[in-house]
């Protein structure tokens, strides 16, 4: 049987430099952010030297981690849950019901996919001053939740779409309500796709910048994305500091994939099963 | 949502089902017309007026796109987004010929969970990152330097007509193992027997990639260029503001940030709605010249 496939050693010259190219960049940050600052100042290129651990502590302070964690905390979980039921929602009734707004829905949908955000933020940021919620964490997770539902509408629309009837018919049948046929039957099926509805959207709200630059723009309510953009402002020196700060803030999200990723695999054995 | 009339079929159960339909889209109607149509209506209505935010807005016609299509600056940055848009050939292409040559190494699984790390950073965690490594008196530069490279130790941030390529290729960094993930999956849905049917008739490598793999694959490559079409049109501002804050001058200033700079760093609001509508207008462009190259193929395809 002849050999299938491209040459070997392409391939794996590929794939190595590939594999460079990935970790090389990450390994150095690391190596930056473990430099004592005066080090790095006078040879940036050195990899030897002394190591510190100082740079982080003094990133968590200096950037006030603490609270901009907190904050994202605070806004994007609740946002994402928000941006979800909405998606979820509107996605059932575009798939499964016949209504005559459904072309009104899906205008609403696509023009919302095609908004810059920073179209947008502009008048909101005007609307804002004038109504006083600036600096709202709550109006910034409403603003999410409105914003990036769209998506997710979409996405649960073509889950739905895939979901067949009968079990909803049945349900009808059997004199259920329409909210109730959602619940304990669409929902539960549906629940791998509305969870990763969520995670994704908590991904993409937590590294938002525009809206939450401008609607929360004072230090102490600040998201951990506008922290981390702000770091030039707020560090005297650009490597070490830098580095240990965006080393720490990348941090809770790397965290979320791995409990997504184990979250989503006991869901997806556990939903659905019986049909 | 109590109902008795569950039993009444055709028309009561029709109208069920629109009530239905419209209570469970109501939240998102409501919030797409108060966040997205409204602030539209309020963006379209500043670009025609003088307006700091302070005082009321003054109407001024068309003075401000006048501004902006007679400066310098305003043809940089749209030839900016331009290039960005371009990248997508490369964000598309990288990831199609890794996949393909990666595809069935026994090392491959292990490499793509590499590859894909890179999105799970923030735009701005990465964009901080690769600036940091990339200033012109930073640790890339300074190594290449140290070992005699002098002459590749270039000014990747600083360099006008080098700026952009270094976004493209920072952004490539962090989409390429999604793309990687997407065209595996479409080469695993391909059907073995097929594959092993065209090889034991004699076909190479190469024939079953252009024949087979390349036809396959193009709905992904649909797919993967509308998503990154809208991360573009949406997202570009992190990556912006992390890597260059626009610089040097307006050499890498998206419409995006070009809105941040006028309309909400200095203020002025009615000149930034003008840039932002300009940007709206751009993208519906770059959309609808997508939607009819998909047409004209899909048109090829059946006579194909």
């Amino acid at each position: 049987m002849k050999r299938f496939g491209p040459n070997r050693g392409v391939a794996v010259t590929i794939m190595v430099l590939l594999a460079l190219a990935i970790v090389v960049p990450l390994i150095w940050v690391f190596r930056i952010a473990l430099k004592p600052p005066e080090q790095y100042i006078s040879n940036p290129a050195s990899w030897g030297g002394g190591v510190t651990l100082n740079n982080f502590s003094e990133a968590w302070t200096l950037g006030h981690l603490d609270d901009a964690i907190l904050n994202s905390l605070t806004i994007v979980p609740l946002a994402a849950l928000g941006a979800t039921v909405l998606a979820t929602l509107a996605g059932f009734a575009l798939a499964k019901l016949d209504f005559f707004g459904k072309p009104i829905v899906w205008g609403a949908v696509l023009v919302s996919l095609m908004m810059p955000l920073a179209a947008l933020a502009l008048p909101i940021f005007d609307v804002a001053l004038r109504a006083d919620f600036i600096n709202s964490r709550l109006g910034l997770s409403l603003i999410f939740t409105a914003l990036f539902a769209s998506w997710g509408a979409v996405f649960m629309y073509s889950y739905f779409r895939n979901l067949p009837n009968e079990l909803l018919e049945s349900a009808k049948v059997d004199g259920a309500s329409l909210l109730r046929a959602f619940l304990t039957i669409a929902v539960p099926l549906a629940l791998p796709a509305i969870a990763t509805t969520f995670f994704l959207n908590v991904f993409i709200q937590w590294g938002e910048l525009i809206l939450s630059l401008v609607i929360l723009p004072d230090t102490d309510k600040q998201t951990l994305t506008v922290s981390v953009a702000q770091f030039a402002s707020k560090f005297r020196s650009t490597g070490p500091l830098q580095a240990a700060g965006i080393l720490i803030a990348a941090a809770p999200m790397l965290l979320l994939f791995l409990f997504a990723q184990r979250w989503l695999r006991a869901e997806t054995f556990s939903g659905g099963v019986e049909k | 949502m109590a109902t008795a009339g569950a039993r009444r079929v055709g028309l009561s159960s029709r109208l069920r089902g629109s009530v239905g339909g419209w209570l469970f889209s109501l939240p998102l109607l409501v919030a797409v017309v108060v966040f997205v149509i409204v602030p539209i209506g309020l963006v379209v209505y500043y670009s025609f007026t003088s307006y700091d935010g302070l005082s009321s807005p003054e109407w001024i016609g068309l003075d401000n796109y006048r501004f902006l299509f007679e400066g310098d600056d305003f043809r940089r940055i749209l030839l900016n987004n331009a290039i960005l848009i371009c990248g997508i050939v490369l964000w598309t292409a990288l990831p199609f010929l890794i996949a393909i040559m990666i595809f069935g190494h026994p090392r491959a699984t292990q490499l793509r969970a590499l590859l894909f790390i890179p999105a799970l950073l923030p735009p701005i965690i990465a964009g901080g990152m690769f600036r940091t490594l990339l200033l012109e008196s930073g640790p890339l530069n300074s190594t290449l330097r140290s070992i005699g490279l002098d002459a590749l130790a270039l000014s990747w941030l600083s360099d006008d007509k080098l700026v952009l390529v270094s976004v493209l290729l920072v952004i490539s960094w962090a989409t390429v193992g999604t793309g990687v993930l997407f065209y595996t999956a479409g080469l695993s849905a391909i059907s073995r027997s097929y594959i092993e049917a065209a090889v034991i008739d004699g076909a190479s490598w190469r024939q079953v990639v252009w024949d087979i793999y390349r036809p396959a694959l193009r709905p992904v490559t649909r797919f993967w260029v509308l998503l990154l079409t809208v991360a573009t049109v949406t997202a570009l501002f992190p990556w912006i503001f992390a890597l260059t804050k626009g610089g040097p001058g307006v050499a890498s200033t998206t419409l995006d940030f070009e809105v941040y700079r006028t309309g909400i760093s200095s203020g002025q609001i009615g000149l930034g709605a003008a840039v932002a509508v300009i940007g709206v207008a751009f993208i519906v462009i770059v959309l609808l010249a997508q939607y009819a190259a998909y047409r004209v193929r899909r048109a090829e395809e059946w006579t194909e």
